[in-house]
């Protein structure tokens, strides 16, 4: 049984959203934690997207990055939501600079944001026919008798089912199994409202084979749609066989895959089997709801762990935001989506169809050096165009030593406990024997100073 | 310089930050080395990596014989027209065949300096048992090991192997590190997209900045306590750590000295310009940061569409090749010159890609994932000339693409026993060694 304790509800909020604010701490702990959970999971689709300009203007794909900025940094109940928009989006990594259109960028957005939590056979579909996938993957090329094969490797690949098996001893597929894939998938594209189609006449009717050979073997004329804007039903479904894909020893793929995925990017890398077979039980007896794998995954006890809190980086849009909740910063966030580049997260532009690297990838030299940047931002903050941070709430009442001004610093940031006593001590040096409290200018720069430190030692980018 | 987090690090075992399992090799350890078998003191390496799947078959590309009437007949819409290959054509012959070869009528400077001796051309390199996937692709480029799950980079294990984890003497030129640095040992690999990045911020309405960044370097100092801290905390506070020492010694690298790639545009030539630039500094300054190794990467490469012939996506990205190659080329001239000594015999260029592509092009102008592709190695210690021919484009193997006949690792083990180290170094960094090594150094 998992403790709920403040400690457990901080590393809920972070890992389920992005970060928490004081107040949240206080509600969520009073919930317990399958209320709280539930609240996070179970909110419903919402098509909310931002600007949506039919161009390919970066200065219009800014105000879209600052809608979403602002968005991740600020929705309450709905922040699991926005959590799964910037984790597909990972996913089914989709470039700016491939897909051509702010518009484009910003339906796919959406998409995530409608659709994912919801069912995956659902997902996967919208993103077969999503106007910047199909131009990210060259599905729009992809017609009978002119294959191209871009979207459908990366579907198996990336999106679905992985090269090797969970414990990469086999081969998911073929070369063939891409190709008649790609067969499948022909006849998607997009109308000139950017809204993706299935255009019957480019769709390669005949017969297909996947996985031949294999108990799952699937033959006939596979492929998506029916031309009515139907789905097929689930023996001719190319997404749905994709599902039925096992193991020689008959573990489903699909879940395995994703839940390893998702455990990796909510927990820590390189989970058991065994694990992994127990957070998706309810997602593979309940026709693969994300929420369901969400649900376990969030209220499993592992997931509560020493491990789970301390072996992941947390990504530029979890570093950024979870300090400025924690420490109540404001922000217009007009400057947020240079942030997040520097630091190595250009929202809609991920470096390639496999998205970030993640883990200590995040930490390179230039992109610690670019953390030291923000963290400096988030401390000097006094204007809301960039960061607004009020340092006089940051003293506790009655204070009368710099230790008890650190020692809020890190409390408030949730990384007291993991703070090396030596790095703590640092931080107090810093005031250099400052007690008095009474020059009040220089006890802003001071705790300013000290904000923006102790958002820059290791400790303050690992969750 | 004392690395106080690495003390904790050496005694206890853990894994972090750069840090990956152990590899499979037992590897001795050597001490530094100052010339390789090449004779060459403090040898230079700059690897370029074409990202995405380079078209060898549109790079290097059969002008004439049985080769010219198989490629002509898969490409209808993709070949390059004998006509358009006039100013291209290689002086010798494809070795297998006999027939002609050409450049991509694009790389008319890379062709000037393969006439002069300085560019190797391998063609037919690839790895057994292909995968069609990049991320797997590249995963065995950078590891060395087509068999195993990755663990860890070709790269990293000579860095563990030949300097102590604070020698920074690698940059990658990049947002992230590649994984052909990843280590077991936790060396240390700068990772910058410009050296104008690497600096502390600066902020006007804050005063203090100077005794922040002291602070700041109290924090990364602190010893770090094995009770408390995690293995991922250490290998953060380590890189940290040395990142710091650096930033000042870096800062003094003249970025603006007028070097012939920053008159190319694109990515590729401004990121070849900062390694153009530390080298330079290390061989005119006093104080040199000690960088040798390096690592570029142009992306792209990935032409399911609309690849073009004489102009199009790939046409694009082989001019940016060829022009940076040609500008960094010169740009070493003019360092031999300022430095008064043969810097650029110090230096060997590599380009790569994580595989070629299917010798059919496909139904939208473009062509899919393939096999065997052509690597270059430039430079004034190279042997130039054309190594391997072309794989038979009439019989590729069963999924249509270009069956190779050097593997991917001959190359690797060249550059290290060659250039890198002493002959026979390579089977303690490359497994399932030995490999033959290639002639071009």
């Amino acid at each position: 049984m998992v403790v709920w304790s403040e400690e457990n509800v901080v590393h809920l909020l972070n890992r389920a959203g992005f970060g928490a604010k004081p107040n949240d701490i206080k509600g969520f702990l009073r919930r317990g934690v399958g209320l709280s959970v539930e609240i996070l999971v179970s909110q419903k689709p919402t098509s909310a997207k931002g600007p949506s300009a039919p161009t390919n203007e970066r200065s219009e794909l800014k105000k879209l990055s600052t809608w979403w900025a602002k968005r991740m940094a600020t929705q309450n109940a709905r922040r699991l939501q926005e959590k799964m928009v910037l984790f597909w989006h990972d996913h089914f990594a989709t470039q700016f600079s491939v897909a051509k259109s702010v518009r484009r960028m910003s339906y796919q957005n959406r998409t995530f944001r409608e659709h994912g939590l919801g069912p995956l056979r659902t997902l996967v579909w919208e993103v077969t026919r999503d106007p910047a996938m199909l131009e990210m993957l060259d599905g729009r090329q992809n017609r009978k008798n002119a294959l191209n094969e871009n979207f459908a490797r990366e579907l198996m690949e990336l999106f679905v089912l992985g090269v090797f098996s969970f414990d990469e001893t086999e081969e998911n597929y073929t070369q063939t199994d891409v190709t008649e894939l790609t067969r499948a998938l022909t006849g998607f594209q997009y109308d000139a409202n950017d809204v993706g189609f299935f255009n019957l006449a480019r769709w390669d009717s005949g017969s297909k084979t996947l996985f031949a050979g294999k108990p799952f073997q699937a033959t006939g004329p596979i492929g998506v749609e029916d031309g009515a804007g139907n789905l097929l039903p689930p023996a001719q479904n190319a997404i749905d066989i994709l599902f039925t894909h096992t193991d020689s020893a008959g573990n489903l793929t699909m879940p395995r895959f994703l839940g390893k995925k998702l455990w990796e990017y909510f927990a820590y890398p390189n989970p058991d089997a065994a694990l992994i077979d127990e957070i998706t039980t309810d997602f593979r007896a309940n026709g693969y709801v994300v929420r369901d794998l969400l649900r376990s995954l969030f209220t499993h006890d592992e997931f509560y762990s020493a491990t789970a809190k301390t072996s992941s980086v947390k990504n530029p849009c979890e570093f950024l935001f979870s300090a400025m909740r924690a420490l109540d910063a404001q922000s217009s966030h007009v400057l947020t989506p240079d942030k997040l580049e520097d630091m190595g997260m250009e929202l809609f532009e991920p470096p390639s169809v496999n998205g970030w690297s993640s883990g200590p990838s995040w930490l390179s030299s230039g992109q610690l050096v670019a953390r030291f940047d923000a963290a400096q931002a988030v401390g000097a903050g006094r204007s809301a165009t960039d960061v607004k941070l009020k340092p006089e709430k940051l003293i506790p009442k009655g204070a009368v030593g710099e230790d008890e001004v650190v020692d809020e610093i890190l409390a408030r940031l949730g990384i007291a406990a993991k703070t090396p006593s030596g790095t703590r001590q640092a931080l107090i040096d810093y005031f250099e024997g400052m007690n008095d409290f009474e020059d009040e200018e220089v006890l802003e720069k001071k705790v300013r100073g000290a904000v923006a430190l102790a958002l820059q030692i290791p400790e303050a980018s690992i969750h | 310089m004392t690395i106080s987090r690495r003390r904790f690090l050496r005694n206890g075992a853990l894994a972090g930050a750069t840090l990956a399992v152990p590899g499979p090799l037992q590897r001795a350890l050597f001490a530094p080395l100052e010339a390789g078998a090449s004779g060459v003191v403090d040898p230079i390496l700059v690897v370029v990596q074409l990202e995405g799947g380079n078209d060898g078959l549109n790079t290097v590309i059969p002008v004439d014989g049985a080769q010219r009437t198989a490629y002509a007949a898969a490409r209808p819409s993709l070949q390059i027209s004998v006509a358009d290959l006039a100013a291209t054509t290689l002086d010798d012959p494809d070795p297998t065949w006999g027939n002609a070869l050409a450049l991509h009528p694009s790389m008319g400077g890379l062709k000037g300096l393969y006439d002069a001796g300085k560019v190797a051309i391998l063609n037919g390199v690839a790895y057994p048992s292909q995968s069609l996937s990049h991320f797997r692709s590249e995963d065995i480029w950078f590891s060395a090991d087509p068999l195993g799950p990755f663990s860890d980079g070709w790269f990293g294990r000579y860095l563990d192997d030949f300097y102590d984890p604070t020698d920074l003497v690698t940059v990658d030129v990049d947002d992230t590190l590649s994984k052909m640095f990843f280590s077991g040992g936790g060396a240390n690999v700068l990772a910058v997209r410009a050296l104008s990045q690497f600096a502390l911020p600066d902020d006007p309405l804050y005063p203090d900045a100077a005794a922040k960044k002291a602070a700041l370097e109290a924090v990364y100092a602190v010893e770090a306590d094995p009770g408390q801290t995690s293995g991922l905390q250490n290998s953060v506070g380590i890189s940290g750590e040395v990142l710091l020492s650096k930033m000042d010694e870096y800062d003094a690298v003249d970025t603006h000295w007028g070097a012939a790639l920053d008159d190319v545009p694109g990515q590729l030539a401004q990121r070849l310009a900062e390694a153009a630039s530390i080298i330079r500094h290390d061989a005119v300054s006093g104080s040199p940061v000690g960088a040798r190794y390096f690592h570029v990467r142009l992306g792209g490469f990935d032409t399911h569409t609309n690849q073009g012939t004489l102009a199009g996506r790939q046409a694009s990205l082989l001019t940016q090749v060829s022009e940076c190659l040609t500008a960094f080329y010169t740009d070493l001239q003019s360092i031999n010159v300022e430095a008064g000594e043969n810097v650029s015999e110090r230096v060997l260029t590599l380009t790569f890609s994580e595989f070629g592509r299917r010798i059919a092009e496909n139904g939208s102008g473009g062509t899919d994932h393939g096999q065997a592709s052509v690597l270059f190695a430039m430079g004034d210690s190279v042997n130039g000339g054309i190594y391997g021919g072309i794989p038979s484009i009439a019989a590729p193997n069963s999924v249509g693409n270009l069956v190779h006949h050097t593997d991917f690792r001959q190359v690797y083990a060249t550059i290290i026993d060659n250039w890198l180290a002493t002959a026979g170094t390579h089977t303690s960094l490359i497994p399932n060694g030995p490999f033959t090594t290639l002639g071009f150094l």
